[in-house]
């Protein structure tokens, strides 16, 4: 067994956080104020190759692990959690097209999202279910020169400006997955949706009128593609869980510095024991979700990730983010609901991850079916 | 013992909850409650249209003596809080009427009370507290503010904050320091009022998280205030200010308002279908409902104990920050279990997307003050700790 990081990981840490510092809290206030993406850092994010961590470098990747990628989105999730997000959906697409996607695809596509040429989105969710694959109502059909697609997609990161779409849908009865470009005919996206946190990671429904792929956008053959589902969120489940890891961190850092210049009873709080409690207890559990992390990344980085273990990680992480950000809230007293504080954006952003790759609830439901017994 | 209310009283209750259902009906778009009337006209044109309809009942000072206008009890205020917090209707003004007015009946003198309390009967004038400062909030009584008396006037000079509706409020209740030099922090404090419109008051918006604007700070520069405006007297302040605990501490209204969003969400769970089936069908989400409905019950209940306590002036002291911690955890605790069977509609923000209006994504930013204004949690506890289980007095 061996904690440590690697000098490797540990120089790469080191460069991404001076970045993020650097290039990412100029971002903060277009993003959660203004609720916009700012695409000018695309190139930027490329330079450092950040798209494409843990991929090959003949498709444009940069051949870390993924260790790697946890530690940049945790150091990006410190400063700016929404631009993380942005940068794990580009992972989830070329992810896809690195495990199911012909060597001229996977040539085409994968360097294009690395080198920021081109963005991808990512479609499950649909009106009616983002959890149960039974309920999933957008429908493809076999033709002679292809497929057509029919349905709706709700709640797809990136979709108002991406390139390229991974979508899954009904074909012949079983889940199969597409790619599919934008620009063909029938493909459009609604209105940018308002939330409550992570903002600026455009959001929107996707239409799908009668959208024609050709055969080869099927990928990996028909059908059981509710596993491919279920892999791919396990490279999503590790990059949320990293990020929350960074969101607590920074709730920490903020909580710490907060009380120490806070004055009470001409002292700072940060000498009363209820402030004590809360500090430690945030910083107990930040570092259990931390190395649960990290060891998440490890069994990827072995192949052994199982859905059973990501389920676990993603579970106990997103919803100890929540916790250790509303107690950095409490710390801050009346100043945790001000603007000008950083904390309270950290609380917002924090919930969201509960949703993603799946709800809470769906991790208990996943856990419970894989236990020994 | 006895946990029935009389025929009167149900009578009475029956007729508040009338009016506010009324009301309801006549709400602006996108009013969450709590505090909204605070951030848009619309919002504030309401809470004083209402503010009128029950100032022409005398809904506003029930439990007042007679001569002020009095023809109820405390349990009356109670029944009207609770209408209130069911249907979300603004309109008792939280600083005037149930803070300032049993303060200035409990403290102020005559001239006091004949100068203020008609205003705050017929809801003309709007109140607003200024305590907290910059560096003065659980710890009050280290308020550097002061107010230096010269002749038959005070000049108020130094900054309040978290000042609640401070940018509607006609007139301000504040504390500040007459005497500096005084030797405990604790003494030489002043409860005095002041109209907001007097030369040099100036508000300026604290956004809160969601953008809404419900708190200010106030800079108070050169601000002549009459002598006579003090409430109790000059340098005890302090007293006055722990007098406030007259005011209606069961949080009763707090607990309806919660109880009307278990019964809209119940309602949601039986017309909302996931997999085919009502998502009231789902065992994991009647666990929690019922769980919920549980821990109402048990709230309610005690608010109503310290009610009753309080109107036959028996409460402790602590009752009121059991209570409190009670509703504002339990509030957080209900827009948890929200969010979370909402699932992502319940993070977006009022639009076609959003389910049951928006309402619950403004208030999981909203329920975190419950736990810090008027005290917060841990200030609440330490009370609980000292005057209820007679624990050493800490910090
Ligand atoms: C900011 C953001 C970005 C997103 N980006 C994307 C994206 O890029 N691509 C994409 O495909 N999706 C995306 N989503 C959608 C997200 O992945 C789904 O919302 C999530 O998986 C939950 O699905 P749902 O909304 O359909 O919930 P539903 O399946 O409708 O469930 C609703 C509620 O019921 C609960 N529930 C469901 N089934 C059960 C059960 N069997 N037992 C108990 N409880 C249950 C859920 O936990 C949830 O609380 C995004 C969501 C958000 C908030
Ligand atoms: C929504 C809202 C509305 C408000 N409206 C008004 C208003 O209209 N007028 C007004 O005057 N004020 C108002 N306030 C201010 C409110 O009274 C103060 O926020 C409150 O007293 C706490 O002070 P603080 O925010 O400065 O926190 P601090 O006192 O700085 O506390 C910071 C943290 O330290 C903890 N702490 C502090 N002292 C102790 C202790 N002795 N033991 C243990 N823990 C401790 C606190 O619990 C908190 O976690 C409002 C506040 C809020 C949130």
């Amino acid at each position: 067994m061996d904690f440590n990081l690697t000098e490797q990981q540990q120089m790469f840490k080191n460069s991404v956080k001076k970045f993020a510092e650097q290039e990412l809290t100029p971002l903060v206030d277009t993003m959660d104020k203004q609720n916009n993406f700012p695409h000018e850092i695309r190139p930027k994010l490329a330079a450092m190759n950040l798209y494409g961590i843990p991929f090959d470098p003949k498709y444009g990747g940069a051949g870390a692990d993924h260790a790697s990628l946890a530690l940049a989105l945790e150091e990006f999730a410190k400063i700016l959690a929404a631009m993380a997000i942005h940068l794990q959906l580009q992972h989830v697409v070329n992810d896809r097209f690195n495990k199911l996607a012909t060597e001229a695809q996977k040539k085409q596509w994968m360097p294009a999202i690395c080198e920021a040429k081109k963005v991808g989105c990512f479609g499950f969710t649909e009106p009616d279910t983002g959890s149960n694959p039974k309920m999933i109502k957008t429908v493809a059909k076999e033709v002679k020169d292809g497929y057509i697609i029919n349905g709706a997609k709700r709640f797809i990161t990136n979709a108002p400006w991406a390139d390229v779409m991974c979508v899954f849908a009904k074909l012949e009865g079983d889940i199969s997955l597409f790619f599919v470009e934008t620009n063909r005919k029938g493909f459009s996206t609604g209105p940018k949706m308002d939330k409550l946190g992570l903002r600026g990671t455009d959001l929107s429904d996707v239409f799908f009128e009668d959208v024609h792929v050709p055969k080869d956008h099927l990928m990996g053959g028909k059908g059981g593609k509710f596993d491919a589902l279920k892999d791919a969120m396990t490279i999503g489940k590790l990059c949320l869980s990293a990020q929350c890891v960074g969101l607590m961190q920074a709730s920490l850092e903020e909580a710490i510095k907060y009380s120490m210049h806070r004055m009470h009873f001409d002292e700072p709080i940060f000498n009363l024991q209820a402030i004590h409690w809360l500090l430690a207890e945030m910083a107990s559990r930040l570092e259990a979700a931390r190395w649960l992390t990290y060891r998440a990344a490890f069994l990827k980085d072995q192949g052994q990730d199982t859905i059973k273990d990501m389920a676990i990680t993603k579970l106990f992480v997103t919803s100890t983010a929540v916790d250790v950000c509303r107690w950095g809230m409490q710390v801050h007293g009346a100043y945790g609901i001000s603007k000008e504080y950083k904390i309270e954006r950290l609380f917002r952003d924090a919930k969201m991850y509960e949703l993603l790759e799946g709800t809470s609830e769906i991790q208990r439901e996943l856990i419970v079916k894989r236990l020994p017994r | 013992m006895d946990f029935k209310f009389s025929d009167e009283q149900l009578k009475l209750r029956k007729e508040f909850f009338d009016v506010c259902k009324d009301l309801e009906k006549i709400k602006p778009k996108g009013y969450v409650g709590l505090e909204s009337n605070f951030d848009t006209d619309e919002g504030w044109e309401y809470h004083l249209h209402c503010a009128k309809i029950f100032a022409q009942k005398g809904w506003l000072a029930l439990d007042w003596p007679v001569e002020y206008g009095g023809s109820g009890t405390m349990m009356d205020r109670v029944f009207l809080a609770e209408a209130r917090g069911y249907y979300d209707v603004p309109g008792a003004d939280v600083f005037g009427v149930e803070m300032l007015a049993p303060t200035i009946l409990g403290a102020g003198n005559d001239d006091i009370k004949r100068r203020f309390l008609p205003g705050i009967a017929s809801a003309d004038v709007m109140w607003c507290e200024l305590w907290s400062e910059p560096n003065a909030g659980s710890d009050l009584a280290s308020l550097t503010t002061t107010a230096i008396r010269n002749g038959d006037e005070y000049v108020i000079n130094g900054q309040k904050t978290w000042s609640t509706g401070a940018h509607r409020a006609h007139w301000a209740f504040a504390v500040v320091r007459t005497s500096p030099n005084a030797e405990k922090k604790h003494q030489g404090l002043t409860f005095l009022l002041f109209d907001m419109k007097t030369p040099g008051v100036t508000v300026k918006p604290l956004l809160y998280m969601e953008g809404g604007h419900y708190y200010n700070e106030v800079f108070l520069d050169d601000v002549h205030v009459p002598v006579n405006n003090v409430v109790g007297e000059e340098n005890k302040g302090w007293a006055v200010t722990q007098m406030l605990a007259g005011f209606e501490r069961s949080n009763l209204g707090a607990i309806m308002c919660m109880q009307r969003q278990l019964e809209d969400l119940v309602k949601y769970c039986n017309e909302t279908k996931m997999a085919g089936k009502p998502l009231s069908g789902n065992p994991l989400v009647r666990n929690r409902l019922a769980q919920a409905a549980c821990d109402l019950e048990a709230a309610r209940c005690l608010a109503y104990r310290i009610a009753d306590a309080q109107s036959k002036h028996e409460m402790a002291p602590f009752d009121a920050s059991a209570v409190k911690i009670t509703s504002g955890e339990l509030q957080a605790r209900v827009v948890h279990m929200v969010t979370d069977l909402f699932g992502p509609y319940g993070q977006v923000k009022i639009s076609k997307w959003a389910k049951l209006n928006g309402f619950f994504e403004t208030w999981y930013q909203h329920q975190f003050r419950l736990n810090i204004a008027m005290g917060t949690n841990e200030i609440q506890r330490n009370i609980i700790a000292w005057n209820g289980l007679s624990l050493p007095r800490m910090k």
